[in-house]
């Protein structure tokens, strides 16, 4: 290929492409991979009216005790949906609020705001929403 | 001379002219620019684009220019549109890349849409080695990095 394609154009192909091949592509170079991961990517999907929900759960098993898990709806098999854990993700925090907006969840962890009078920041927890 | 009937000469990067009609000469946005700006000259130089995708990309323009002008029976004409459409942009990946240059620089909206749909199409069931090979790049993780990322994602790649 002797021309590479701008990159607005490259995002303007991954929003196109369905979410769930998002973490393959994000191994093909650390350029997909923050591309993947940037907002404006999530921004174009909008536009495109590309835009998929996605269903994020926490569970937590009582009688073996056990942290309080992130779960994803997985529905690659459409005849199969099934919750997958998502182990990269830290154990949710029971008395922490959770708010999604934009491409990412944020994470409002009372102990934290405490210390931290700036509470309206959040930390952000997921790479891909929407 | 009416200015439906005006003709406009596109020239490719190798100095072959196309005439084309004022009507699809504006489905490169660029041009339809370059002529509101009082750019009057009857002959353009589209120095980026070279014969063989500028006759292709004008190709698409003309056949976009002749459906949106026919009258009555509009389901059937944009039912033929999308086959000609899908027709047209089943071509081999340097051509595809070509053809999305092309219509990015002369801003071809709707070319640029079906060229990136295609692309995005073709790689969305592809391994990673088979995407860079198409996109021409390196993997530049390190493997420790490539680790990180793996793991990060490892749900997903669950069977």
């Amino acid at each position: 290929m002797s021309t590479p394609l701008p990159q607005d154009v490259i995002i303007d192909i991954l929003a196109r492409v369905p979410r769930c091949n998002y973490p393959r592509l994000s191994l093909v170079s650390k350029h997909f991979g923050s591309l993947i991961a940037s907002p404006k990517l999530y921004a174009i999907r909008s536009l495109l009216r590309c835009t998929e929900h996605c269903l994020y759960v926490v569970l937590h098993n009582r009688e073996t005790g056990g942290d309080h898990r992130w779960y994803i709806l997985r529905q690659k098999n459409k005849d199969n949906p099934r919750l997958v854990l998502i182990p990269s993700l830290p154990v949710a925090q029971l008395d922490a609020s959770y708010v999604a907006m934009g491409s990412k969840i944020y994470v409002f962890d009372k102990s934290k705001t405490k210390d931290d009078t700036r509470a309206g920041l959040g930390q952000s927890l997921m790479k891909y929403w929407l | 001379m009416s200015e439906s009937n005006k003709k406009i000469s596109l020239i490719s990067s190798e100095g072959e002219a196309f005439e084309v009609s004022e009507a699809v000469a504006r489905e490169f946005e660029i041009v339809a620019h370059m002529l509101e700006d009082g750019c009057s000259g009857s002959s353009i130089p589209i120095t980026t684009v070279d014969s063989n995708i500028l006759g292709k990309v004008i190709e698409y323009c003309t056949k976009h220019v002749e459906v949106g002008n026919v009258e009555g029976n509009s389901e059937k004409a944009e039912k033929d549109l999308e086959e000609f459409d899908k027709r047209f942009i089943a071509v081999e990946m340097n051509t595809l890349f070509s053809l999305i240059l092309a219509a990015n620089y002369l801003n071809v909206k709707g070319l640029l849409n079906i060229g990136c749909q295609k692309v995005a199409d073709t790689i969305k069931d592809m391994k990673p080695e088979e995407v860079r090979s198409i996109f021409n790049i390196e993997n530049d993780y390190t493997p420790a990095e490539e680790e990180v990322v793996r793991k990060e994602n490892e749900w997903a790649f669950q069977p």
